[in-house]
């Protein structure tokens, strides 16, 4: 981002300008890739003469370089006698140890000049003679002090400005990102109580019809409507359940401990025996997998809910349900995958699975709040989740990223 | 026998409304559905719905908005884009008692939009209500 977007330009040359007019001081403010910002006080000898007759311009080109080469290598200060005879200065401007733009003062000289010199000067490049060395007397002589004491200012003067400006950029990416995170939130609440009104639904409306079979003498159906409220009144305390949960996972984290991943994957299968064997799935786990700094009983319940996922989907595929877990090493981060045989996931869906309530397959059990959990365990660790499938018959595959563990 | 096609993914709800639906004066024969693709191929008559006898245009079409694989409101769309299908009654029967939701079911042809409600018996008289207007008329009663 360049300078010019952090500041407010037009008060910035206001501010400029009546510093030189104050003292006749010569300034420029140039982005890094030499562009430049503010110009104030530019004498005429520049503007009317060196720069315009094209010879003369070469060597303002290459001094400007210069100039902006020191800075680049990281000198504090750079001074230089410019190829016309005139001195410039240029130092670096920084905001929070960033080099973000490049202050030029000059136009000046130290001492008196030699006349003659400009003279020559004059005759080689066709300027009029006497304009020109009127131009010339127009440029100061300055103390390296209050050379100093110029630069000094400005540079004093930019920094601060520079950082107002960052910080307002910061207060507008936060503003933003809150106001994210109240829809976000209100449209959870929505989703939540919409979803809850369905099994209060079937309640009310059952117990309706339980009255209206009690007058009429009507017992036959009685047990069964009675199961039909509780297993809503099931679903509805799941639900509240895992909704606590989700929340939970935001708020308090245990602490992180360095746990082996294949320990890990061990122990969550462990956990789901009594399915593996239920649909005779076959479990492979990669041999050798990393040790992982993550809070470990929330990665259990990562790997026990994506697995479980991969069996109950693939409960059908021909040839025997058979999920794989392994990881996949990248720079500075893991990838783990749990990869299943089943019936897939259909393109369109691949993302709206990790969100609250969606259930793709209505005969299987859950709540559909799952993967939801799973992705904000994920997120809270500082990664990334998401699922590959070709498509329905083809299986799918769950990947998650994990920062490696420090060493 | 006029047929009502039923479109919901809840079984308990699709149990409360077919309960609902036996005490009306005149017949009727409720075939349920539970995603909106499955409505979908119901009434083109396509993938196990494909006999005529067994699956018989609907006179009426109640739809739930939440559904698995393919949303209500594009079954509705489906529906009332289509000239074959367009002149079936379509009553959106849904949990849901937005009016968001309600004005774009109209935007989009739906000829009712009723929230199912909370008592069983307002269940009923909601019920019996749709079906009286939308074939009460000139329909043979249960003899």
């Amino acid at each position: 981002m360049g300078f010019a977007e952090l500041v407010d330009i037009e008060k910035l040359l206001e501010l400029f300008e009546s510093y030189t007019k104050v003292t006749g001081a010569v300034t420029a403010l140039v982005e890094l890739d030499g562009t430049v910002i503010i110009a104030t006080g530019w004498k005429d000898i520049c503007t009317r003469f060196h720069r315009v007759n094209k010879a003369s311009a070469c060597r303002c080109t290459e001094s400007d370089t210069m100039l902006a080469g020191n800075l680049k290598r990281g000198k504090t200060y750079s001074i230089y006698k410019c190829k016309n005879g005139l001195i410039d200065v240029a130092v670096p401007i920084k905001i929070r140890g960033e080099h973000v733009a490049n202050f030029f003062t000059g136009q000046f000289f130290t001492e008196p000049p030699d006349v003659e010199y400009f003279i020559r000067q004059a005759e080689e490049f066709g300027f009029e003679r006497d304009s020109y060395l009127e131009a010339l007397g127009q440029v100061p002589i300055l103390s390296e002090e209050t050379i100093k004491a110029t630069m000094n200012f400005f540079t004093c003067l930019a920094q601060q400005i520079g950082e107002i400006g960052l910080v307002r950029r910061e207060q507008e990416l936060m503003i933003a990102r809150l106001n994210e995170k109240t829809e976000e939130q209100e449209r959870f609440v929505y989703t939540v109580s919409h979803d809850l009104k369905s099994p209060l639904v079937t309640i009310s409306g059952f117990i309706g019809m339980i009255e209206q079979d009690f007058l009429s003498g009507d017992q036959t159906g009685l047990k069964e409507n009675l199961s039909v409220i509780s297993s809503a009144a099931r679903r509805m305390r799941q639900l509240l359940d895992e909704l606590l949960e989700i929340s939970r996972i935001g708020i308090k984290k245990n602490q992180e401990e360095v746990v082996n991943l294949g320990t890990l994957i061990r122990a969550s299968t462990d956990n789901l025996s009594g399915v593996i064997n239920e649909f005779k799935t076959t479990v492979e786990v990669e041999s050798e997998l990393p040790d992982v700094m993550v809070d470990k009983q929330r990665f259990l319940q990562v790997f026990e809910n994506l697995i479980a996922n991969a069996i109950r989907y693939s409960r059908e595929a021909k040839g025997g349900s058979v999920v794989k877990v392994g990881v996949i090493r990248g720079v500075g981060e893991l990838t783990c995958y749990v990869k299943d045989n089943g019936i897939g996931i259909e393109p369109a869906y691949l993302e709206k699975i990790f969100g609250l309530f969606e259930r793709l397959d209505t005969n299987s059990d859950g709540t559909g709040v799952g993967l939801a959990i799973v992705k904000r365990i994920i997120e809270t660790h500082g990664g990334r989740i998401w699922a590959e499938s070709e498509g329905l018959g083809h299986g799918t595959t769950v990947f998650f990223t994990l920062p490696e563990a420090k060493q | 026998m006029s047929v009502i096609l039923h479109v919901e993914d809840d079984l308990g709800h699709a149990l409360l409304i077919k309960r609902a639906l036996e005490g009306l004066p005149f017949a009727c024969d409720v075939k349920l559905v539970t995603d909106g693709q499955a409505a979908v191929n119901y009434l083109n008559h396509l993938n196990g719905f494909v006999d005529p006898i067994s699956s018989p245009r609907p006179a009426l079409v109640l739809l739930d908005l939440n559904l698995p694989k393919m949303k209500g409101l594009d079954v509705l769309k489906l529906i009332k884009g289509s000239k074959d299908l367009r002149d079936i009654p379509v009553v959106i029967l849904t949990t849901s008692d937005s009016t968001e939701d309600r004005s774009i079911c109209f935007e989009n042809q739906a000829d009712d939009f009723l929230t199912k409600p909370g008592e069983y018996l307002e269940l009923v008289k909601a019920l019996h209500q749709v079906a009286e207007e939308w074939f009460g008329n000139g329909v043979p009663s249960k003899s």
